[in-house]
């Protein structure tokens, strides 16, 4: 009561308000760390908004449609009939992937095909260049194909591309897609036309994979709902997928409150780091106000009253940086689409977020606040002897363990406080805000080391310059410690993600070696595969595997039928595992990526009439619950087949070759309608191209992956997503910029009193400017270092015990981030420094008498 | 060059200008100072004691008059002039000691010689041997706020002399420190002085300091007001008024 007594009284106001006055500037600049913190937040806070206000108010573009069907084979009779009983679909889409050939010498490339009748989208517009191409192409049977393919093929609208057996001009670009991200064309091209040129193409034959898709339109949600609700146990029994605007829409709202959530937590990152700032700074402008505040007790000012005078100093200044912090981060909110360009798939409405920005000064001015507290409380053991005795005061020296130990509860507290509301878990909250300290007190040891050696190594060789920048490091007052760490903790985030990216990359970079393949074909049939391995060899490539695939389902587990396996509740059978279609191969040997872990590997069987002894994977092993000894029967393509689990295989499916779930083994399947897959090792791009070219003009329907043109797709992809967040990370160097320039602003005098002292002594203004640059030099080498040092540990740790791969980090590019930092901090360090050459030598003696 | 006297200050005038007000601290002051001896120059705050020390010493530039240093006029030279001939030609001792703390007190010693690009090793020997002089052996390697402040202005003291300047100005040596460790202080001043042949000039409260040295020069509103030699070292000079 008393507090909040004193924090009302005008009194209390006054003495902060006339305190502050002739200093405001230096205050805001202390607080100043939070703005790069609570500009990330509201950006990112804005940007959610943003993008939630878009898809609420394009929900419907999302889907495309009120309601929609989705299968992995043709819709059954019965699913016909429930369609006919609801008034029907009002369009239809097939989507799968196949060669589409561009040009006349048959240059290729795995395409995704999306077959349309009817009115699709019903909601949105596909948009195309030119612009009537949208609503033609059905009608003129004629495709849309993917503007960056038009341009990659120099294509224009006329020209022809053969998909499948069919020769089909262009009706136009392709630019965008309701409800489909423009980078997910890095897959492969889109292409769209009427379903009849499918049909006709004799591509939708058997090892197709083809995804059928209904939609529909109501005139309410409640029609929706119920229709849905009704047609659950056909769906579950046919295995199809029901998607409402609803559903899309929480699908979507979860991906992007995901991504925001990650996002919003590297922000917070910086706020802390801010706050860290703050409380460094507040503790040395306390120390400072020692004497002036042991006066004011010396003429009746109650400790209490001095506790709120400071503390309303440091929440306004605080809610000064929030401020310009929101607003920043209201311009960077703009900016935030750009970033997540291609990724998402529609044009972000963009408007003020005022809980946004709410939140954003709130959590600046109780950051501010919260990590004030230590040393503001150290101002109640400010004794009034102080003004007789010139002691060196300390804020927290006096403070008793009791106090230390609630002030630091609270902060703890606040923070995970903070980062519930941000994250919605509290044990998210716990474990980050657990973790963020844990890193906080390593980067600080590992400062502390760093300063210990820079101390033993100024060697007496080192020039008189070089050993007093370094010296500069440890003057009183110094930040150095609090600087590395929020430098440093920028450098970690910056540091990992670019090797962790560095590594993802090389991880799926395949090697040059011979066993590589570097294209795959797949959707070979039967008849086609001698004549294709043929075309490979003239063409001066090396068949690597030639691999028989036969699709099945399962029918039962351990001899119950997989409907009641399915109903039956008390069983933990995942249900993608009991749906799927199984695409099986058959061989006598294991392959290098196959290990057998459990039971024993059986070779060859008896026929199909046997019970044939097959191989699990261990990955599918605890999704069917199956052990050893347990049968599964499959049906393949209309023939039961009784199988026993004889062994279970670690595959390792990182490896590019075809990898199996269910392994048969020979004697049993070579009789059974299969196609095939095969990998192929060339000498030459050059070699790779004339061969799929060939393939792709006697067998349209086989399709191709070119190995490589699949890595730079991932690559850009992992590009974009990097960015996004290592633009984030940047926040938290930008913030312990901020602090390095408020430290510098701290020592200001202290600065100017070394200038004029050596000026005095006879140092040249070319000597002190080198001290000043190689102290500011070495407090970004150090922090470059400090988080650097953390980040070569975790990518090791990651390339070791996860990617299990050699750790070869790109030293070239770290070396340049590292020159960066330092440049960065000297020209920051000389901005606030470039004062001390305007004093004059005789400064000493008026300094004598000050 | 004048080899009798190292510091000649003539009609020396310094204005402090505050917008429409001006303030004439000296006034047309004028005097030589002996090669070698010890000068005090004392007089009431407000006398102009610090700002006249300052002109001497080449830390300001006055209104009108000059001062001659060694037989060069300093009263016009240049910054980077005057940079040099503070390393090379002149020492100070300052009331607040004026260390560098984040040197020990050897480096703060050395720091005058190796501005001028000597090497460490070449002159941590002789500073080791004026640490030594000044009875600071077992302290070499202490920071400032290790120190006594009596054990800091040895160690200023020191600085002041590794360079072997030919002047030695020295603000209020004694005025942060106790009688006890004042009389060691003025004891070691004079003894280096005497040793190296410098001459010193002294800024002082201090009447018993200032008696002790070879010549006070009187300040009072900006105009000497006194010049007399001490009993012991009289030359035979008159003393001048103002």
């Amino acid at each position: 009561m008393n507090l909040i007594r004193t924090l009302l009284s005008p009194f209390t106001w006054k003495l902060a308000y006339r305190d502050a006055k002739p200093q405001w500037k230096t205050l805001f600049l202390y607080t100043s760390s939070v703005i790069a913190g609570v500009a990330a937040l509201v950006a990112i806070l804005s940007f959610r908004s943003d993008v939630l206000l878009t898809v609420d108010g394009q929900s419907r573009e999302l889907l495309g449609a009120d309601l929609e069907f989705r299968s992995g084979e043709e819709f059954p009779d019965s699913v016909e009939a429930f369609i006919d009983s609801i008034g029907g679909s009002t369009a239809e889409a097939l989507e799968f992937n196949s060669m589409v050939i561009f040009d006349d010498d048959g240059t290729s490339r795995l395409s995704q095909i999306r077959a349309i009748d009817g009115p699709f989208p019903i909601y949105g517009t596909i948009i195309t260049n030119p612009a009537e191409a949208a609503s033609n192409y059905k009608e003129n049977r004629t495709a849309l194909l993917e503007e960056s393919a038009m341009n990659q093929y120099g294509l224009a609208a006329g020209d022809t591309i053969q998909v499948g057996l069919q020769r089909v001009a262009i009706e136009g670009a392709l630019l965008s897609v309701p409800g489909e991200a423009a980078v997910f064309s890095l897959v492969g091209p889109r292409v769209f036309l009427h379903k009849s040129i499918v049909e006709d193409s004799g591509l939708l034959d058997r090892g197709s994979r083809v995804t059928y898709k209904r939609y529909f339109e109501f005139a309410s949600v409640d029609t929706v709902n119920s229709i849905v609700e009704a047609f659950g146990p056909l769906a579950r029994e046919h295995r199809i997928r029901t998607e409402t605007v609803e559903s899309e829409k929480e699908d979507f709202d979860e991906i992007i409150s995901n991504l925001s959530r990650f996002l919003g937590l590297i922000a917070f990152i910086a706020l802390l780091l801010g706050g860290l700032g703050v409380a460094s700074a507040v503790y040395v402008y306390i120390k400072r106000k020692s004497s002036t505040v042991a006066a004011l007790r010396c003429i009746g000012v109650s400790k209490l009253t001095l506790v709120s005078a400071f503390s309303i100093q440091i929440a306004g200044v605080g809610l000064v940086g929030a401020f310009f912090g929101s607003m920043i981060g209201v311009v960077l909110q703009l900016y935030l689409p750009t970033l997540f360009s291609g990724l998402l798939p529609f044009e972000i409405i963009q408007q003020l977020s005022v809980p946004s920005i709410l939140i954003g000064l709130l959590t600046g001015v109780g950051i501010s606040v919260v990590f004030s507290i230590l040393p503001l409380a150290g101002i109640s053991t400010i004794s009034p002897l102080l003004t007789l005795r010139n002691t060196d005061f300390s804020p927290l020296n006096a403070l008793s363990k009791k106090v230390k130990f609630s002030a630091g509860t609270f902060t703890l507290a606040v923070l995970i406080g903070v980062i519930s509301l941000l994250t919605g878990s509290f044990i998210t909250s716990v474990a980050f805000t657990a973790g963020l300290i844990i890193f906080i007190i390593l980067l600080w040891g590992i400062g502390l080391l760093l300063i210990a050696t820079v101390k033993k190594m100024r060697l007496t060789t080192f020039s008189y310059p070089v050993r007093q920048g370094m010296a500069n490091l440890f003057r009183p007052n110094n930040q150095t410690t609090m600087l590395i760490t929020t430098l440093g903790m920028g450098m970690l985030l910056i540091g990992t993600l670019y090797l962790s990216q560095d590594m993802l990359v090389k991880r799926i970079d395949m090697e040059t070696g011979e066993d590589f393949p570097d294209l795959v074909f797949y959707d070979i049939q039967n008849d086609q595969n001698d004549r294709m391995n043929e075309i490979v060899e003239e063409g001066g490539g090396n068949v690597l595997m030639n691999v028989p695939i036969v699709s099945m389902r399962l029918a039962s587990r351990k001899g119950v039928p997989v409907s009641e396996v399915r109903a039956d509740t008390t069983l933990d059978v995942r249900g993608w595992a009991l749906g799927r279609e199984y695409r099986v191969t058959y061989r006598s040997e294991l392959t290098d990526t196959e290990t057998i872990t459990a039971g024993e590997w059986v070779s060859e069987a008896d026929g199909i009439n046997s019970v044939v002894p097959i191989s699990v994977a261990t990955q599918i092993q605890d999704d069917l619950q199956i052990e050893i000894g347990d049968t599964l029967g499959f049906n393949v393509q209309g023939v039961p087949v009784t199988t026993v689990v004889r062994s279970f295989r670690e595959v390792d499916f990182q490896q590019p070759q075809p990898n199996f779930f269910v392994l048969f083994p020979s004697g049993v399947l070579e009789a059974a309608p299969q196609f095939f897959a095969t990998t192929i090792r060339t000498e030459s791009e050059q070699q790779s191209l004339s061969i799929q070219q060939s393939i792709a003009r006697e067998f349209p329907n086989i399709s191709a992956i070119d190995v490589s043109v699949a890595l730079e797709s991932v690559q850009e992809f992992l590009g974009k997503i990097s960015m996004a967040i290592q633009f984030m990370a940047l926040f938290s160097i930008i913030t312990g910029f901020i602090v390095l320039a408020s430290s510098i602003a701290i020592s200001r005098k202290q600065r100017t009193k070394e200038s004029v002292l050596l000026r005095t002594l006879g140092a040249e203004k070319s000597q002190i400017g080198s001290i000043q640059t190689i102290e500011y030099a070495l407090l970004g080498l150090l922090s470059s270092l400090a988080g650097l040092i953390f980040a070569f540990v975790a990518s090791w740790a990651l390339a070791f015990f996860y990617f299990d791969m050699a750790f070869v980090p790109d030293i070239g590019n770290l070396l340049l981030i590292t020159l960066f930092v330092m440049i960065a901090a000297i020209i920051i360090g000389w901005s606030g420094s470039r004062h001390i050459f305007k004093h004059s030598p005789l400064e000493i003696l008026r300094l004598e008498t000050a | 060059m004048d080899s009798e006297n190292i510091l000649k200050v003539k009609e020396l005038t310094k204005v402090f200008k505050s917008g429409d007000h001006s303030l004439t601290v000296l006034n047309s002051l004028s005097f030589s100072v002996e090669r070698g001896i010890s000068c005090a120059i004392v007089g009431p705050s407000g006398s102009g004691k610090t700002t006249l020390l300052g002109l001497c010493a080449g830390l300001d530039n006055p209104t009108s008059g000059s001062v001659s240093l060694n037989g060069t006029e300093i009263s016009s030279l240049s910054e980077s002039e005057l940079t040099s001939i503070r390393n090379t030609e002149i020492g100070f001792v300052f009331q607040s000691f004026q260390l560098i703390s984040t040197l020990t007190a050897l480096e703060n010693v050395m720091v005058p010689v190796e501005l001028r690009g000597i090497p460490f090793k070449k002159v941590k020997t002789k500073a080791l041997d004026l640490l030594q002089s000044v009875g600071l052996k077992e302290r070499t390697h202490h920071y400032p706020n290790q120190l006594s402040g009596g054990e800091q202005q040895r160690v200023g003291l020191a600085r002041a002399f590794i360079h072997q300047p030919s002047i030695l100005f020295a603000d209020e040596p004694t005025g942060n420190l106790d009688d006890e460790t004042s009389a060691s202080i003025e004891q070691l001043l004079f003894d280096l002085n005497k040793e190296q042949g410098t001459t010193l000039i002294i800024v002082t409260h201090d009447m018993k300091l200032a008696q002790k040295c070879d010549r006070i020069i009187r300040l009072k509103r900006g105009t000497v007001f006194s010049d007399e030699y001490t009993s012991e070292k009289k030359t035979g000079k008159m003393s001048v008024l103002s």
